[in-house]
């Protein structure tokens, strides 16, 4: 059922320490890594197909290929451990059993694009598994690994470790750079994209750890033997998350495609007693709900996300049970969004403010039959209009629960005595 | 007041390895929270003036992330998720539980703090564990897959 | 070299823009308005009002015109149901958490979310649910008052104080509907009072004008700051014949869009309580207050008596005019051009952003009509004193062979105390004139209010003295102006009216010296 490349020695307890790692024949891709051209690499990354594993889906391949070969600036690699999105624990899970995987796959993308500092940006609450990281970067370093002239060749690689302080939007790349710049973590404008001005005013990589960890596998085996796994576009496997009321909630790696209801039933053991499955997010928060019909027809891909009105986001599924209300479950997403907004554009700023305060006062019984079309007017005007993604993140789940249960919202605003 | 020996230390230290001195302010942050518990105003003023940077860039960054403090706060900050998989799996039953038994009202971004300065019980949001809902931050350490009584005990064997 | 430009096509209209032109320039130069708040042509752009979203044609998204540099064959609408929508929602968001307390604000009348609300929006509003709210009536500075719940959070004033003072006193703490706008110490620079101009609502208000006047009421004239070399450009807002503020008018060469608060308070010098408002003779060793003419008779009497005998202290701090005037009166009583021009007031030094050290106006141009020989020295052999608007005589009894003393000025001083005739003479607010800049441009102020009764500028006083010695009267700054561009290189080819709203620069002036 499950497929692992990523996770295949995540049983064996030793393979977070350098030892285990390099038993299981860890560090022999950036050995083979070295030995090619770095063009070479990223060609194997584009072969693959894979898509960044953060949310956005964009081919890691093809974001490697944009770094300028010839500059006179030093270039970044940062990776994008600031894992946030609600209903996702997938690189936590990579932290924990395999650091050495992510130091690798950084050390691969470094030498691809040819990058001699690198970043890892953690959020600032994984004390304990910025302490994990830390203590393997320090192996990696104590053995070659990283530092002076990697693997016993000229390619010298710092990899630095830097923690995040509580901000979501720390986890938008651009956001994310400002933040390692020591300023708010305010999303820029592009253009210029990272790729040409990014950390500091120098090309920059950001990739997710899910995409960083896995290109060993792709660099030993091949980026188009990667890309037999999977379907046609969302190519390879998958860390899927799930959450809520099912009997073993956790991370599992599957082959892209699997149907969604294969993996709640069989792989998280179904809803637990007495729960019956009322909707499904599939990828995080920002990804509208499914209706229990819809999931029968979803896989586990981007495409049949996207086609039904939904996306494969992070992975991280969140369950809800039929007796769970559907309110409380949008005020409680509108509450993050609100929260977590960084206050520069206008529309976000005020729209994922004025969601809450209202989905608030519809969980209260105090709505009124009019709020639910300013919920979709407020929702509509966030939308696309914004320096980054966190407005429409807030609006699309907004737009998902009234399209998918428009009666519960019916019935909220409905005075007690009318119903 | 002043800044630790140490601390300076180590802030030159981080000076050395960022090409720019603001970029080392939210790790410089994190070291001085730790030194003095919270980030008052003449604390923003000492790191303005150890890193050389203005002191608004200091005090937009301490307010911008939930991590850093303005106030005193207990000696155990619990911080309980309230993000959707853990409301899903109970949290509001177990917030208010911990309300009930501290005796504070917990609130978003910095909670009350019991009379006793001990424990401090603020609400945030998905901390990234959602497999182990319902779950709990209290200082460094990650608390899963919690319940009433496993929260009891936790509290009952904090020295 | 000729600059590039590129063809873009806006709202159907073909416009040509040198390349690198952001969208919203390019606009505003072909006559279309783009809607904005975090924009200013002198402040880096975040683009984050979202207000200036235009239709470029091949874009999914709308873009922000603020940053987002004109292309080849660009097609563009800010005209289109999409844009408008847009606009009108972004405004509707700005609007929600802004306490709408116009007709108890101050910026009513000159207020960004007014004139848009009016412009795009007229709407009622939808949000009915509790505001956010913040610091109200906050006094951050000698010269500012701040009202965080009005702020619409554009970072202008965060950006000036990064940007162009460097002095860094404000920032946008917390997040999301909750940041605010905070002063993190006391707003005391020398062009904190820009920050007002540059709040495009009701947040930061200007201390001194605050309450004064409704804008509504208040009349404009364009005009430069006397205060010192500089010359910035500003507009003088007037109510009833009194000046009521002076704000910063855009010239890049000059100024940008800044002034600073010294200068910005000069227009209180017109009604100050040492202002000479009538002429005075002096009788029996006591001043007596006569009728314009009388003293004009008395002056034009000593002048006529002593002619080549004058000594003439000039003045930096009057027009090109009336230095030309007045030098062509010397020439005609043969009398030793003025003086050159005394030490500028002590106090400023050359800051890296407007003020000069020169706090004079017109150095560089009443140089031009100055001899070099000392006024302290020619004091010595003559018999008769003519001294404009400078305190250069406060000891008359050093020179007991002076027969009389003539003082032209705006102000009382000791020297006008111990003169036997008190002419006094128009501000530059109450006339229209030319100072040239350290720069070597010449630019035009108008006449904001009425001088007193009576009084008159200078180069009137000089060109009617003049007809006595044989000369033409003018009737005009620009007819002076004229005469002065025939005779002196340094205003070759201008004409008064040509000098326009940002002036001219004379082509063998110092061009390295431009801003």
């Amino acid at each position: 059922m499950e497929k692992k490349l990523l996770t295949k020695y995540w049983h064996d307890p030793n393979h977070k320490m350098l030892d285990g790692y390099l038993k299981n024949g860890g560090y022999a891709a950036i050995k083979k890594a070295l030995g090619m051209e770095p063009d070479a690499v990223i060609e194997e990354a584009k072969q693959s197909k894979l898509r960044g594993r953060g949310g956005a889906g964009f081919p890691a391949g093809m974001k490697w290929s944009f770094i300028p070969k010839k500059t006179d600036k030093p270039k970044y690699v940062v990776c994008n451990a600031d894992e946030s999105e609600p209903g996702t624990f997938k690189d936590r899970e990579i932290i924990h059993k395999d650091p050495h995987s992510l130091i690798e796959g950084i050390a691969i993308c470094a030498w691809a694009v040819q990058s001699h500092t690198a970043f890892i940006y953690i959020r600032g609450e994984f004390t304990e598994e910025a302490k994990m990281l830390e203590r393997a970067i320090q192996e990696a370093y104590d053995h070659g690994y990283l530092g002076k002239g990697i693997c016993g060749t000229a390619f010298d690689l710092e990899l630095i470790l830097h923690r995040g302080a509580g901000a979501y939007i720390c986890g938008e790349e651009t956001g994310m750079l400002e933040s390692l710049e020591g300023k708010k973590g305010q999303p820029r404008n592009k253009p210029p994209f990272p790729a040409s001005e990014g950390l500091f005013q120098c090309p920059t990589v950001i990739n997710n750890v899910e995409t960083l960890a896995v290109m060993p596998w792709i660099v030993l085996n091949g980026g188009a033997e990667y890309a037999k796994l999977g379907t046609p576009e969302s190519t390879g496997t998958k860390l899927v998350g799930i959450s809520g009321p099912v009997k073993r909630p956790g991370v599992y790696e599957i082959e892209m495609g699997m149907p969604l209801m294969t993996f709640i039933n069989e792989l998280a053991g179904g809803m637990i007693e007495g729960k019956t499955l009322g909707a499904v997010i599939p990828g995080g928060s920002s990804t509208p709900p499914l209706t229990p019909v819809q999931c029968e027809q979803a896989k586990i891909s981007y495409e049949s996300l996207d086609k039904l009105g939904s996306a494969l986001g992070t992975a991280g599924i969140i369950v809800l049970p039929d007796d769970f209300s559907v309110i409380e479950a949008m005020t409680v997403i509108a509450r993050f969004y609100a929260d977590e907004s960084c206050g520069q554009c206008t529309p976000c700023r005020e729209g994922t403010g004025w969601l809450y305060k209202t989905m608030k006062r519809i969980y209260a019984g105090k709505g009124a039959a009019q709020d639910l079309q300013m919920l979709s007017h407020i929702s509509a005007g966030m939308k696309g209009r914004t320096i980054c993604a966190l407005a429409d993140a807030a609006a699309w789940p907004m737009e998902g629960f009234l399209r998918t249960f428009p009666e519960a919202f019916q019935k909220a605003v409905t005075p007690k005595q009318a119903r | 007041m002043q800044l630790k020996p140490e601390t300076k230390t180590k802030i030159k230290a981080l000076l050395e390895r960022y090409p720019r001195r603001q970029a080392t302010l939210l790790p410089v942050l994190h070291l001085v929270q730790e030194d003095f518990g919270y980030l008052s105003d003449e604390v923003e003023e000492l790191v303005a003036k150890e890193l050389d940077i203005p002191r608004a860039a200091v005090s937009e960054v301490v307010t911008f992330y939930t991590m850093f403090y303005r106030e005193p706060i207990g000696k155990y900050h619990i911080m309980a998720c309230h993000n959707l998989s853990c409301t899903l799996m109970g949290a509001e039953k177990l917030i208010q539980h911990l309300e009930h038994r501290l005796g504070v009202q917990s609130k978003a971004h910095l909670g009350e703090t019991t009379e006793d300065g001990r424990f401090t019980l603020t609400r945030v949001e998905c901390l990234g564990a959602c497999g182990e809902a319902p779950m709990m931050q209290i200082n460094d350490k990650y608390h899963l897959n919690l319940t009433i009584e496993k929260i009891d005990k936790i509290l009952e064997e904090l020295p | 070299m000729a600059q590039e430009t590129v063809k873009i096509t806006i709202n159907g209209k073909e416009v040509v823009a040198p390349k690198g032109t952001l969208i919203i320039e390019a606009a505003a130069q072909a006559g279309v308005e783009i809607p904005h708040y975090c924009y200013h042509p002198h402040l880096s752009r975040p683009a984050v009002c979202r207000m200036c979203l235009v239709d470029v044609e091949g874009q999914r998204k709308l873009q922000p015109s603020c940053s987002t540099p004109v292309q080849p064959g660009q097609v563009i609408r800010t005209d289109s149901p999409k844009v408008q929508e847009a606009v009108r929602e972004v405004l509707e968001f700005t609007l929600i958490n802004h306490p709408l307390d116009c007709p108890v604000c101050d910026q009513a009348g000159e207020c960004g979310l007014q004139n848009n609300y009016q412009d795009y929006g007229l709407y009622n509003t939808k949000f009915t649910l509790p505001k956010v709210h913040k610091a109200k009536v906050q006094k951050i500075g000698p010269t500012l008052t701040l009202d965080a719940e009005r702020c619409i959070l554009c970072s202008r004033c965060v950006r000036f104080t990064d940007e162009i003072t460097k002095t860094h006193e404000m920032g946008i703490m917390q997040r999301g509907d909750h940041a605010e706008i905070q002063a993190v110490k006391e707003v005391n620079n020398p062009y904190s009072t820009n920050l007002a101009d540059i709040c495009p609502v009701g947040a930061l208000t200007q201390n001194d004008f605050r309450f004064k006047v409704r804008v509504w009421y208040l009349k404009h004239q364009q005009s430069i700051c006397p205060g010192c070399a500089r010359g910035c450009n500003i507009v003088v807002d007037h109510y009833r014949g009194e000046a009521q503020r002076m704000r910063p008018r855009n010239n890049n060469a000059v100024n940008q869009s800044w002034m600073c608060d010294d200068g910005r308070l000069l227009y209180k010098a017109i009604r100050n309580e040492d202002r000479l408002n009538a002429p005075m003779l002096r009788k029996d060793g006591k001043r007596v207050a006569v009728t314009p003419s009388v003293a004009f008779s008395e002056a034009l009497r000593l002048l006529e008596k002593h002619a080549k005998h004058t000594a003439t202290q000039g003045s930096a701090s009057v027009s090109n005019e009336d230095a030309f005037a007045l030098a062509r009166l010397l020439k005609m009583m043969q009398a030793p051009v003025a003086s050159s021009l005394r030490e500028s007031p002590v106090g400023w030094e050359d800051d890296a952003l407007l003020r000069r050290a020169d706090r004079t106006p017109n150095r560089n141009g009443v140089s031009a009509f100055s001899g070099t020989e000392e006024f302290a020295v020619r004091l010595k052999t003559a018999t008769l004193a003519l001294v404009i608007q400078e305190d250069a005589l406060p000891e008359r009894s050093l020179y007991p062979q002076l027969a009389g003393v003539i003082y032209v000025g705006t102000h009382d001083c000791p020297t006008a105390r111990s003169a036997d005739v008190v002419l006094p003479m128009a501000m530059w607010a109450e006339y229209e004139g030319s100072f040239t800049n350290f720069q070597g441009r010449v630019q035009r102020f108008l006449s904001v209010v009425s001088a007193p009764e009576g009084v008159v500028p200078l180069w009137q006083l000089a060109s009617r003295w003049s007809e006595a010695f044989g000369g033409k009267r003018y009737a005009s700054a620009a007819e002076v102006f004229r005469a002065m561009a025939t005779e002196h290189p340094l205003f070759a080819k201008m004409t008064f009216d040509g000098l326009g709203e940002i002036g001219l620069c004379a082509p063998s002036a110092d061009q390295s010296k431009e801003a």
